[in-house]
Parts: structure tokens; C-alpha cells; sequence
């Protein structure tokens, strides 16, 4: 008899990172929210809040479009969890429902006339980074990385997902998502040893 | 910075985000959507693979037990022809077991008939066929030909079958004091061959040796043959001369060719015209060769007589051509 056995391993080269902090999101929530159940909401909100401000970061890259984008995506939810189909990712549900609100933000932004190109790493904005090393790697993540680079190391970083989740999440394949993780890396180590500074 | 300090620095960065936004999304104006928009569509494609991954191995799994099971069990591997006057086809699976019995005559049919061969083996049911073909006097001591034949893909396999089926056919009939003649012969499945043994209701074995027959010797007609049994295929054979050596092998080959006893011939009708070109000699004592007076004159013939073992061939020769033009075996009384 033959029998197929398929193994996942993550990464182990995470250097021990601790990854305790996983999110488990159960689908019913989205029902309750639908019937108005504003604690199903409050408990949604708790367990994806950083790792919604995570992604809502690395997608627009300043923290009070990170806030603005976070609010319009649970509103979002808020108006359409009655009709959410339980297909096992619901982070990837609101993923893409920042992703296509952040688009469409976008394409307005670009329509206005008379934008300044906008400096990439706002300090100000990020006063609350208080750690001038904290603040180097922000600023390394948010400036050198693409955006598929960010969302994956910026959720790998913090909401406590495997490789495997996040690519799921991302609607990409494991490989793409830890071949970008480990570019993303090297990219910030290399930046990091030149002590902030670019290394084109 | 390694791995870890760049991820624990990102953590903390976000950790330390000021976010305070519950108030504002409970307080945001909102109505509920009818269907998804451009924004909320969820991706309605069938889950990741991946996620069907340890479902489908098992499925897999089941699936690749059940095709072996089949092939092992259920799917027809030999197909052993046994044929004396009787033709059974016994198939059987991979396992040797027995999964269907066939009969190619009418003779056969009696003999199969309500055979019970579930679960048995190829050897116990040749066992129980040639013990019904003794109890039907198909198989005595007057009567000890049989043609075994064995048809697999795997011709090595074929081999190993028909020597040990020889050896097992030998074993239970010496045991009845029986010295059976088996003849053994390679058997290739071909569509000409099944169509031919279909038309004439014979076996594809016996319609294999027919066609061998009929390659030693091209002047044979099929439909003089299918008629004969084994043993009545083999003396004619055997009086025309033919190389069966050439077309079956068999360890009882030699008693088969030790010669039968001399034919009793005789004469049934005097020669009284032979073809002009015949040279015909006066001390030619072969009386046995009779112009036969047929209606057409102009077919010349000879007719030969062969008695043996209470048998009474007659073949019909084309006094020119040498073609038979007809045999018959009958009791000789």
C-alpha cells in the first residue's frame, strides 16, 4: 500500500523569532457582524488590528493613510460580512478588501492635479518610533522593499503567520513569497551595514 | 542587524503604532450591500490545492489500493485453453485464481456446466475439468489427446503456466492410469484468429492449431477441420505426413510420432482410368488411390482410405492439383 505523505516546513532560518502570536479568525464572526453583532466586531478588530495597520502600511507607506485605509477596509467589512462565504481565509478576504480600496484611493490621488511628489519616509509621521534603530529598519522597509516585499515581510514580522498562511493570504505561492521574504532580507541587511544609508 | 533584531525591531514599531480606530469604524456611516462590489468580491476559486493536498493523497491512496485490487483480482490475465473434443477457456486473474470459466463448443458446455470455480486456482479447476471429461468418456484410454494452450502479455509468465498446467495434467491423469498425449502450443490473441474461431464455433486454440495445420500443409481446408477433434486432427496429421513438431511442442511428441499402427487399407474400387499423365505402373500397388467416377469428368481425383484405431479417414486428392478436396473421418464399424 502506498501512502502520500505531504510535509510543510516553515522557514527555520527565523533565527528563533518568536512567532507565538498566530491569528486564528473564526469565520463565524463575519455572520455575527452581519447580524449586527457589534462584539463579533470588537473581537474581529482585537485579533487583526496590528496585523491589518501592518499591512495597510506597507501598502500606502504612511501612517495616517495606514489608519485611513484600516478604517474604510472594517467599514467595508461592517457593510458586507452578511454575504461572506466561508472559504477558509478570511484574512486574505480582508486583504483584499484594503488592497482594492487602497487601488482605488490611488486612482484618485493620481487624477488630482498639483501633487508634490511626497517624500517617501515622513518622519514626523512616525514619531511614535522612538528607537533610532527601529526607526532605521521602518524606514528601510517602507524605501527600499517593493510592495509584495513589504506585505510579506511586514506580516511575517508581526502578525505571527507562517510562510505558508501569508501566501495563501496574498494569493501567492509559498516559493514566490519566500524567495521575496529572503530578497527582501538581504536587501535590508545591506542597507542596515551602510547605517541607513542606500546602497543602489 | 540579523534576521531576528530586523523582524523584532519591525514588531515594535507596529506594537507601538498609536490605533485607536474602533469608535470611528462603529460611528462610520454604513448600509448594507445587496451583493459584493468590485471591492469586497471574494475569490470564489475552488481552495488551493495544496489545501485538498493530504485529502487527495488519500484519495489517491484509496484509489491506487482499489485499481491494484482490481488488477490483482477483478482483471483477466491467462486465458488457458484446454481442448479435446470439449474446448474450455478458464481465465484467471494475476493471483492464478480462477475468474471465469468459458465453454467454446457445445461439448464444453456439458462440461462446464454448474462447474463452481470461485476462489479456486487454475490447477484445481484443469483438475476438475479433466475429471469431468473422464466421467464423460471424452478423456480414456482409447482417447488421450488434448491440446493445452496458454494466451498472457507476459509471455515469460505464459511459459511458466504451461509447464506447470503440463505437469499437473500429467500428474492427475497418470493417477487415473491414464498416459495422456498433451500437446502444448503458443497462442497469440489475434482479431483473424478470434473472428475464425467465432464463425466456426470452435475455440481460438483449436482454431490456432486448424491454422497451423493448414500452414503445413496450404491445401487443407478449415472447414474440414473444425469438425475433428484433437486426436482425430493429430492421426490425420500424422497420415498426411505433416510436421507437428513444427507447430506444437510437447514432452509426449515422441509417442505421438511413434508410428501408428500400419493403416489397414483397402480397396473399395479398382483404378479403372487414371489421368493420362499418371505413370502408372502395373506392379503400383497402392490400391488405396481411386480415381473417383465423378459426374465431372474432368475432375481427376484420388481417393485415400486410412483405417486406424477404429477410425476410417477419407481424403480426397485432386489428381492433379494434389489439393484435398475433401475429408471425413468415420467410426470404422
Amino acid at each position: 500500500m502506498l501512502l502520500f505523505t505531504f510535509v510543510y516546513e516553515d522557514d527555520p532560518q527565523n533565527g528563533g523569532y518568536d512567532k507565538n502570536n498566530s491569528i486564528e479568525i473564526d469565520e463565524n464572526l463575519f455572520k455575527r457582524i452581519g447580524n449586527d453583532d457589534m462584539t463579533a466586531l470588537d473581537h474581529l478588530y482585537r485579533i487583526t488590528e496590528r496585523t491589518m495597520y501592518a499591512f495597510t502600511l506597507s501598502l500606502t507607506k504612511d501612517h495616517q493613510k495606514a489608519l485611513d485605509l484600516m478604517q474604510d477596509t472594517y467599514v467595508k467589512i461592517l457593510t458586507a460580512a452578511h454575504l461572506y462565504k466561508p472559504m477558509g481565509k478570511p484574512l486574505a478576504w480582508m486583504f483584499t478588501i484594503a488592497k482594492n480600496l487602497h487601488y482605488t484611493n490611488t486612482k484618485k490621488e493620481k487624477r488630482s492635479l498639483s501633487l508634490e511628489p511626497e517624500k517617501v519616509f515622513n518622519a514626523k509621521r512616525f514619531s511614535y518610533v522612538t528607537d533610532p534603530d527601529d526607526r532605521i529598519v521602518l524606514e528601510g522597509v517602507l524605501s527600499l522593499l517593493s510592495q509584495e516585499e513589504r506585505e510579506i515581510i511586514m506580516l511575517y514580522a508581526v502578525s505571527g503567520m507562517k510562510h505558508k498562511e501569508i501566501a495563501e493570504s496574498l494569493g501567492l505561492k509559498l516559493s514566490t513569497t519566500l524567495s521575496k521574504y529572503h530578497r527582501a532580507l538581504k536587501k535590508l541587511k545591506n542597507y542596515l551595514e551602510g547605517g541607513g544609508h542606500r546602497h543602489e | 542587524m540579523n534576521e531576528k533584531k530586523i523582524l523584532n525591531s519591525l514588531r515594535k514599531s507596529i506594537d507601538n503604532a498609536p490605533i485607536d480606530i474602533l469608535d470611528r469604524i462603529k460611528e462610520a456611516p454604513r448600509e448594507k450591500m445587496d451583493a459584493h462590489d468590485e471591492i469586497t468580491r471574494q475569490d470564489m476559486r475552488t481552495p488551493s490545492f495544496k489545501k485538498l493536498m493530504p485529502y487527495a493523497s488519500m484519495a489517491a491512496a484509496f484509489l491506487l489500493v482499489f485499481l491494484g485490487w482490481q488488477y490483482q483480482v477483478k482483471l483477466p490475465d491467462s486465458h488457458i485453453y484446454i481442448d479435446v473434443n470439449p474446448s474450455i477457456e478458464i481465465v484467471s486473474n494475476r493471483r492464478d485464481k480462477v475468474i471465469n470459466i468459458l465453454a467454446d463448443n457445445r461439448d464444453g458446455k456439458r462440461i462446464v456446466k454448474d462447474m463452481d470455480y470461485k476462489g479456486k486456482n487454475i490447477y484445481q479447476v484443469t483438475e476438475e475439468i479433466l475429471d469431468r471429461m473422464m466421467d464423460e468418456n471424452y478423456l480414456s484410454k482409447d482417447h488421450e489427446f488434448l491440446l493445452l494452450s496458454v494466451y498472457n502479455k507476459n509471455q515469460t509468465k505464459a511459459e511458466e503456466q504451461k509447464n506447470s498446467l503440463h505437469k499437473k495434467i500429467h500428474d492427475h491423469l497418470h493417477a487415473k492410469e491414464l498416459q495422456p498425449i498433451v500437446l502444448l502450443q503458443k497462442i497469440d490473441n489475434t482479431s483473424t484468429i478470434e473472428e475464425y474461431a467465432k464463425k466456426y464455433g470452435i475455440s481460438v486454440s483449436k482454431m490456432t492449431f486448424i491454422r497451423n495445420l493448414i500452414i503445413l500443409n496450404p491445401d487443407l481446408q478449415t472447414e474440414d477441420l473444425v469438425d475433428l477433434s484433437i486426436e482425430e486432427l493429430v492421426k490425420l496429421s500424422q497420415g498426411m505426413g505433416l510436421e507437428l513438431d513444427k507447430i506444437i511442442e510437447s514432452k509426449d511428441l515422441d509417442k505421438i510420432q511413434t508410428p501408428l499402427p500400419e493403416p489397414e487399407v483397402e480397396r473399395e474400387q479398382d483404378i479403372e482410368e487414371t489421368p493420362d499423365d499418371y505413370d502408372h505402373d502395373d506392379d503400383y500397388d497402392h490400391d488405396e488411390f481411386e480415381d473417383d467416377d465423378h459426374e465431372d469428368d474432368d475432375d481427376d481425383e484420388y481417393e485415400i482410405e486410412i483405417i486406424s484405431n477404429g477410425k476410417e479417414y477419407e481424403i480426397e486428392i485432386h489428381a492433379y492439383t494434389g489439393k484435398v478436396l475433401d475429408f471425413e473421418v468415420e467410426d470404422d464399424d
